[in-house]
């Protein structure tokens, strides 16, 4: 951008707009800016770089070169450390303002740590467990976010934080990994200040923290075997926070693309519906009494805690009106926690107002688009109703008649909307031209 | 500002030496000082994301029967008092739940199942007599190189079919710790062997 700036300087001085001297000024300025902070696109390659050489280094041990020494092993071990530490002393001291060196040299070290433990556990065929290594790398490591200071090392820790909480509390003899928050916490400060900033690695971090939070939510209700449904529920919760967090002020205003909250908290409430709109699942219940030991849980009380700020933003937006929050997805949660509490024991009415709820959602945002004049809205409408017409396709508990009519009536729509919604777009441009 | 940060960056930087460095200080102190015990068992291959292929160390000597008056719980720590058999092999002598005074040789462990045997009354069940327990020990992995990792697991099942092999694994023991030293393959060296084996 700035290099196109720069040409149009002659113009610019020619039409007595600056002065030659001030043209010489800001070709200096944006030169050293240059020089001190490089683009956006060798930043994310050198940090790809490290990431990939980090990595190899970790292979290259794991093969386990038993034909060295144990003390030519144990200084091999300590190489790729040295290497790192020094890389992030010059960095730091030498140059500090300068991202793509920061990153790199931390994201270096990150892998180095990993290196260097694992070395040294395979000389002394040390047993411990994946979560008592990969603990041992977070509390080495973590201190490099806030003095390099490093965004990748930021999300290096919630991945590998992610990683160590599902080791702990998915499979066998698990436990629940109430090390999550704390961990989490230890990084909220460099998200706080992320978050002020809003640059690209505050949207990587919302990205990496909602698949984060989808990964281990499950590892909270692990207890909870007999009661699948109330871990659905849970989640249903934590899609409908996402979907409430990503319509705050904070987010709406952002791309689609960079919104993950409501992205992932659409796609996750509408595969939900989609999962609990088939009779047999709710036919499959065997102990609904089963909500008491879920709120015993974790994933219980914590679904409980999303529900709170779920209720305060429909509040926000039923009776003060505000904008944002209007679509009737939000109350999706309360639904489906109707739906099981209610009608668990009549498993034909929940998924008559399971399926009833699917269908007006989709005629909400077929609606919404045709007002909005967006195709995206509009088409994600019948998707949504096409692909409940596919799943009850599959559902022989309704007669083929009814199943035939409701194919044709989805298909038909889907033709007649879109129709109606480009001849409308034709007549405002022919209204516009004249 | 940017003094303290380097400051502080360097604390980190001795903080990551002193972890591993620290492993290597307490593993090496039990390898020069710990007493040897031979543990019969038999090699089978698995592999870790980040330290790569070992073979499993499945002993034969990895349980024990105890009266049932104790309360369990899974992997809960257990200690494993050790002694050497007339074949010169390791064996458990007793488990016991507190860290054992004086100079008795043992292994702190972790309890990794347990199940009740029960007494019989003529051909029917009576009351739970005691309770086998199966011992997770901290050293059941020998880190190898990933091609010879398998063919270790594998040079050992053809082996053995004849029962006349004699694989064991060398553990220092001191103060409840352990490392192991090698893995034994009919007094070859582990490694050793598998080289033989392929020539």
């Amino acid at each position: 951008m700035s290099k196109s700036f720069l040409k149009d300087l002659p113009e610019l001085i020619a039409a007595n707009i600056i002065s030659a001297d001030k043209a010489k000024e800001i070709e200096n300025y944006y030169n050293t800016k240059e020089e001190g902070s490089p683009n956006r696109m060798t930043v994310v390659l050198g940090i790809l770089g490290a990431l990939l050489a980090g990595s190899g280094i970790v292979l290259l041990i794991a093969h386990n070169w038993d034909g060295l020494s144990n003390i030519v092993k144990t200084v091999l071990a300590f190489i790729p450390l040295v290497i790192g530490q020094s890389l992030c002393l010059y960095s730091l001291s030498r140059k500090s303002d300068n991202v793509l060196w920061k990153e790199c040299s931390a994201v270096f070290l990150f892998f180095a740590v990993i290196a260097c433990i694992a070395l040294i556990s395979q000389i002394f065929h040390i047993n411990g467990s994946l979560h008592e290594f990969l603990l041992t790398v977070l509390l080495l490591t973590v201190p490099l976010v806030y003095l390099m200071p490093s965004s990748s090392v930021s999300l290096l820790f919630i991945a590998f934080t992610t990683w160590y909480d599902s080791d702990i509390g998915y499979g066998y003899n698990s436990e629940t990994p109430y090390s999550y928050f704390p961990l989490l916490l230890l990084i909220a400060p460099h998200y706080w200040q992320l978050l002020k900033k809003k640059n690209n690695f505050f949207y990587l971090h919302n990205w990496m923290l909602c698949v984060s939070a989808i990964v281990t939510f499950g590892t909270f209700g692990s207890d909870a075997s007999t009661t699948i449904i109330w871990l659905f529920a849970g989640y249903m919760s934590l899609f409908c926070l996402f979907y409430f967090i990503g319509k705050s002020s904070t987010f709406s205003n952002t791309k689609v693309f960079l919104n993950p909250f409501v992205i992932l908290g659409r796609i996750g409430i509408i595969l939900i519906l989609f999962i609990w709109s088939f009779l047999g699942i709710w036919e499959g219940i065997l102990d609904i009494q089963g909500v008491a030991g879920f709120i015993r849980t974790a994933a219980g009380f914590l679904s409980l805690i999303f529900l709170l700020p779920c209720i305060r933003f429909l509040y926000n937006s039923w009776w003060k009106k505000e904008e944002g929050y209007s679509e009737p997805i939000g109350l999706s949660a309360f639904v489906f926690i109707f739906c099981t509490v209610v009608f668990a024991r009549l498993p034909v009415l929940a998924i008559f107002i399971i399926n009833a709820w699917i269908i007006f959602l989709a005629v909400y945002y077929i609606r919404l688009g045709s007002s909005k004049n967006h195709l995206g809205i509009l088409n994600s409408g019948l998707l949504i109703i096409v692909l409940l017409a596919i799943f009850r396709f599959f559902d022989d508990k309704i007669p083929f008649v009814w199943r035939g009519l409701f194919f044709l009536a989805a298909g038909a729509g889907f033709f007649v909307a879109n129709y109606l919604m480009i001849k409308k777009r034709k007549l405002i441009k022919q209204k516009a031209n004249s | 500002m940017k003094k303290i940060l380097i400051v502080v960056l360097v604390v980190l930087f001795i903080v990551q030496w002193i972890v591993p460095g620290k492993m290597i200080w307490e593993k090496e102190n039990i390898l020069s000082r710990g007493k040897e015990f031979r543990f019969r068992t038999e090699p089978i291959d698995p592999s870790n994301p980040f330290t790569g292929k070992y073979i499993w160390l499945n002993f034969k000597e990895h349980e024990f029967d105890l009266p049932a008056k104790k309360e369990l719980r899974y992997d809960q720590d257990i200690f494993v008092l050790l002694k050497n058999d007339d074949s010169g092999y390791a064996k458990i002598e007793n488990i016991v739940f507190e860290e054992p005074k004086g100079n008795m040789d043992f292994v702190k462990a972790k309890l990794r199942s347990y199940s009740p045997i029960f007494g019989l009354v003529g051909h029917r069940r009576d009351s739970i007599e005691s309770q086998n327990i199966q011992i997770e020990y901290p050293f059941e992995r020998f880190y190898m190189d990933e091609f010879k990792a398998p063919k270790a697991e594998k040079m050992y099942r053809q082996s053995n079919r004849d029962g006349t092999q004699k694989v064991y694994a060398i553990v220092a023991v001191s103060k409840g710790k352990a490392v192991i030293k090698d893995v034994m393959i009919n007094e070859k060296p582990i490694r050793m062997a598998i080289e033989g084996s392929t020539k």
